[in-house]
């Protein structure tokens, strides 16, 4: 439990609870403001109000379980938190480098759709809380799109699980031609297509409402600085450290799932305000469209390839093969109950969330259950910078602070 | 003008004044017969995003507009001034314009001066 | 002032009208006003409820939703059904709240603003010319000094709540009104010099028979129309009640109908607002500029008009994000207030030395606005250099595949 200390209370400042139960703290933060006036003077962070136990509860599931629950810490992007865990396992069972080719492409398109969708989010609520409501449902028009793609792809909308230890849960769908809906009759390639072709001029709508708006601006530019200096220090990372000058990107640092073979900018700018960290994700959001483009190309010459890896230690045995022979039948259900074993050891995986370095660390002690698991997730870091955004400003400011550095709390309280 | 004018056209608005709250009155009380009430300790507790609050509302509050309400105040003024000019000034001929013209300058400078110092700067 | 002190309800009784009606019973009132008042408290109820219905169905369309839908055709009856939802809830007052001032506190809100439609110029309706209440002389005074008057409620609501949220939002309103009370009062002098009265009546009149003040002082209407939607406190100017910051500000302990009064004085100010600006600017019940298409329908000139601006307000609140209290500030004094000494130095040249240099002054304010809008712009314009780019371009990709 954070307080302020009596004394500040007694010199006649307001200690004021904003959050959590606060429209625009974006879940359930509990900031404590102390104001003079309107004047934030100290602002201090408390979290926890969402913890769930996620780590905890993977140490009693075992791997392939525990899946499941990495979709539950981000909620607004959950294929990503997949991915990281996804991604520590297979360097646990040192299969990193036998992936099939089409499973990462995949892997890749949907953690890009995945970003553009949080992004997405970050922009409706970022504007909300500044008091535009209407680009709020803009984006979740395309927001609908994303999630009618997971849903076609993994059978569900948010809490997809589609990525496994070795590949993907199951190939994307080729569309069903006797479907109600017309956009399931389309089979993902194209469905992705058409999102990837209206998206752009999307991005220039939400532009249009927003980026040369004087209020907009006024509200944004030179609010919410943070120095490249600071940045660091706070071990910010994603947009909101390129937002301050460095422009790091997971994807480029570290890469995964062949993201060197692909050809995008990292946007970054010097400003560090609001308005910089606004820029660079809507142009991150553009980027990833171009990703998602040379997905898309690569997929075509990788039909018919397949989407999992073929290791006895995790994949299952083939359908047909479970109703004949005995050793599959038992390979199958050992597999099922028990689920994967890796070997003893530890493993940490990276990647870049829509929200900055996501990392997951996994310790084995050779069971079927990992020791212990645990995220590095970068809201929690990024949170920790807010009061140097918010203190000397005001309190209208503190909404646009909490807005830009776009926290999710599942992921932070976990 | 006598006295009597002035309540003939004013008190009206007394009169109006009560239907309003008689309205506000009624209504609130249809209301009160409707409404249901549970009293209880948490419900009637202050709202402060589900938190228990520390220290009172009643807090001490810096302002930082105490310059702009002088200024308002002086403007407000010298806007009534300028309402019965505003009507007749024509009938009064270029004197009177030129009189308020160099009145305006004066509030205009005092404008100015004000912007200048700081006044109108938010802290 | 002149000596025109009619103390019915209608300006020119027809003479059909039976003489009990007219007859004083309370000072100057006569039955007919109170029959009158009876009809305002309804037209507003019925209005608001209207408006609210309106407001839901521009904003669902504006935002790529439908509005309310299920109750009544078109959703029409979602209003009503509202009411009677909050007639039926429990009223709640915090345990530490200033009872006698938390419950007096709505009727200084939804008074004065009832109070100020009095003066409401409705324009004529069949037998009857020229609707108003009461045809105050000194009805642009009436105007600035009501109306302020819900300050005093506001602050009364949000001290009494004992909520730290409502003590900051009625500091803030007080704040937006001391700002944009000086603007709105220069650009009703403006009007007042152009129609030598300050009369409403009379201001629709010196409109109809020269022109729209809309385009005699295009600046006064700006200035009274974003004056106006600031006293309103609506979005972009809501800092007073701003939902994602302090939560319904001032409201923010209110429940049951005792909110919903609240509710009813901001959107029945949105409606006496549009209609002042109509009357003020846009020639009352005049159908066109110079054209007195049948003045017997004036009502619905005036109500198409007024329904127009109500609209445009709404448009304003779903399209502009919100301001920050300095900057709500800094709008007011320094740029509104100028401009709207500015305006009424212009007015006066008209009256004074005829229409060619105020026309010619006119112009030269426009150009220089502009010019100043121009050069505003220009300084925030993002910089060019704000974004850069790291390209992470591979010998492998190809470069077909760029976007």
């Amino acid at each position: 439990m954070v307080m302020l200390s009596e004394t500040q209370t007694e010199s006649g400042r307001m200690i004021l609870n904003m959050g959590p139960q606060h429209p625009s703290t974006h879940g359930v933060l509990r900031l404590l403001l102390e104001l003079e006036g309107e004047e934030v003077v100290n602002c201090v962070p408390d979290i926890g109000f969402l913890h769930t136990g996620i780590e905890k509860t993977m140490e009693s599931r075992n791997y392939h379980q525990a899946i499941v629950l990495t979709d539950r810490t981000d909620y607004l992007s959950p294929l990503t938190n997949n991915l990281s865990y996804i991604l520590a396992c297979e360097k646990l069972f040192g299969i990193e480098q036998d992936i099939p080719v089409r499973a990462h492409v995949i892997r890749v398109i949907m953690c890009e759709l995945s970003r553009i969708g949080s992004h997405l989010i970050w922009l409706g609520t970022q504007a909300l809380d500044l008091g535009a409501s209407t680009v709020f449902l803009y984006c979740w028009r395309e927001r609908e799109q994303i999630l009618s793609i997971n849903e076609a792809v993994s059978g569900v909308r948010m809490m997809t699980s589609y990525f496994r230890i070795g590949g993907l849960s199951a190939d994307v769908n080729r569309g069903d031609p006797k479907a109600d809906n017309p956009a399931d009759r389309l089979s993902f390639e194209d469905r992705v297509a058409e999102f990837v072709r209206i998206m752009p001029g999307r991005v220039d709508e939400y532009e249009l409402l927003l980026s040369r708006n004087p209020i907009f601006m006024d509200r944004t530019r030179g609010v919410g600085t943070i120095t490249k200096e600071d940045a660091v220090r706070y071990a910010f990372t994603g947009p909101c450290l390129r937002a301050s000058g460095i422009p790091l990107d997971m994807r480029v640092a570290y890469p995964y799932c062949g993201y060197e073979q692909y050809d995008f900018d990292v946007p970054f700018s010097n400003e560090g305000d609001v308005y910089a960290r606004y820029m660079v994700r809507l142009r991150e959001m553009r980027e990833s469209v171009k990703i998602i483009r040379q997905g898309l190309e690569k997929l075509r010459g990788l039909e018919g390839q397949p989407i999992r890896i073929d290791d006895p230690r995790i994949a299952f045995p083939k359908r047909d093969k479970i109703h004949t022979s005995m050793e599959s039948l038992i390979h199958h259900f050992k597999l099922v109950s028990e689920g994967p074993v890796p070997p003893a050891g530890e493993a940490y995986a990276v990647v870049e969330s829509p929200r900055g370095e996501l990392g997951t660390y996994v310790f084995s002690d050779g069971s079927n259950k990992p020791h212990r698991v645990r995220f590095r997730g970068p809201g929690f870091y990024n949170l920790q910078g807010l009061p140097r955004l918010t203190n000397g400003r005001m309190v209208a400011d503190v909404v646009a602070c909490i807005g830009s550095i776009d926290i999710v709390l599942g992921e932070i309280d976990r | 003008m006598t006295v009597d004018v002035y309540a003939a056209v004013y008190t009206p608005v007394i009169v109006a004044a009560v239907v309003g709250v008689l309205f506000i009155a009624s209504t609130l009380f249809v209301a009160n017969l409707l409404a249901p009430r549970i009293r209880g300790r948490t419900k009637e507790a202050i709202y402060e995003c589900g938190m228990q609050p520390i220290g009172q509302g009643w807090s001490q509050m810096n302002l930082r507009y105490y310059l702009y309400a002088f200024v308002f105040l002086i403007f407000e003024i010298e806007a009534i001034f300028l309402f019965p000019w505003a009507v007749v000034f024509r009938r009064l001929g270029p004197f009177a314009f030129w009189e308020m013209m160099l009145f305006l300058a004066m509030l205009l400078f005092g404008l100015a001066y004000a912007w200048r110092k700081g006044v109108l700067q938010w802290e | 002032m002149s000596t025109e002190t009619p103390a019915a309800a209608l300006l020119d009784p027809p003479s059909w009208m039976p003489g009990v009606l007219i007859a004083p019973i309370i000072g100057g009132f006569s039955l007919a006003d109170f029959l009158g008042l009876f009809a305002l408290l309804n037209f507003i109820l019925f209005f608001v409820m209207f408006e609210i219905w309106l407001e839901r169905k521009v904003a669902g369309h504006i935002q790529l939703r439908r509005g309310p839908l299920h109750v009544g055709p078109h959703g029409a009856l979602q209003s009503p059904a509202d009411v009677l939802k909050l007639l039926t809830k429990e009223d709640l007052m915090p345990a530490i709240a200033d009872r006698r001032i938390f419950r007096i506190a709505p009727y200084l809100v939804f008074v004065p603003v009832f109070l100020t439609f009095l003066i409401i110029p409705w324009g004529g309706l069949g037998p009857l010319q020229n609707i108003v209440l009461r045809p105050f002389d000194l009805a642009l005074v009436y105007l600035v000094a009501i109306p302020a008057l819900q300050a005093i409620g506001i602050v009364m609501a949000g001290w009494s709540s004992g909520n730290k949220y409502a003590l900051l939002g009625s500091a803030r309103f007080v704040a937006q009104l001391i700002s944009y009370e000086l603007p709105m009062v220069v650009s009703l002098l403006g009007v007042a010099v152009m129609a030598e009265s300050l009369s409403l009546t009379r201001v629709v009149d010196v409109q109809r028979e020269t022109l729209w003040f809309i385009f005699l002082q295009p600046i006064g209407f700006v200035i009274f129309f974003i004056a106006s939607m600031a006293e309103m406190s609506r979005t972009p100017f809501d800092i007073a009640i701003a939902e994602s910051e302090i939560v319904g500000g001032p409201f923010i302990e209110y429940s049951g109908m005792r909110w919903g009064i609240f509710f009813l004085a901001e959107f029945a100010a949105v409606f006496l607002n549009a209609a002042l600006a109509v009357a003020l600017f846009m020639g009352g019940w005049q159908f066109l500029p110079g054209l007195d298409l049948l003045p017997e329908l004036g009502v619905f000139w005036f109500f198409g008009k007024t329904m127009t601006l109500i609209v445009v307000i709404q448009w304003a609140r779903f399209t502009l994000p919100r301001l920050r209290i300095d900057q709500l500030m800094d709008l007011a004094w320094k740029a509104l207030l100028p401009a709207g000494f500015v305006n009424l130095i212009l007015s006066a040249v008209y009256q004074m030395y005829g229409f060619l240099p105020f026309a010619i002054g006119l112009g030269l304010t426009l150009v220089g606005l502009a010019l100043l809008l121009l050069a505003y712009r220009n300084q925030r314009r993002p910089i060019p250099g704000g974004i850069q780019l790291v390209s992470v371009a591979r010998p492998s990709a190809e470069p077909a595949a760029m976007g």
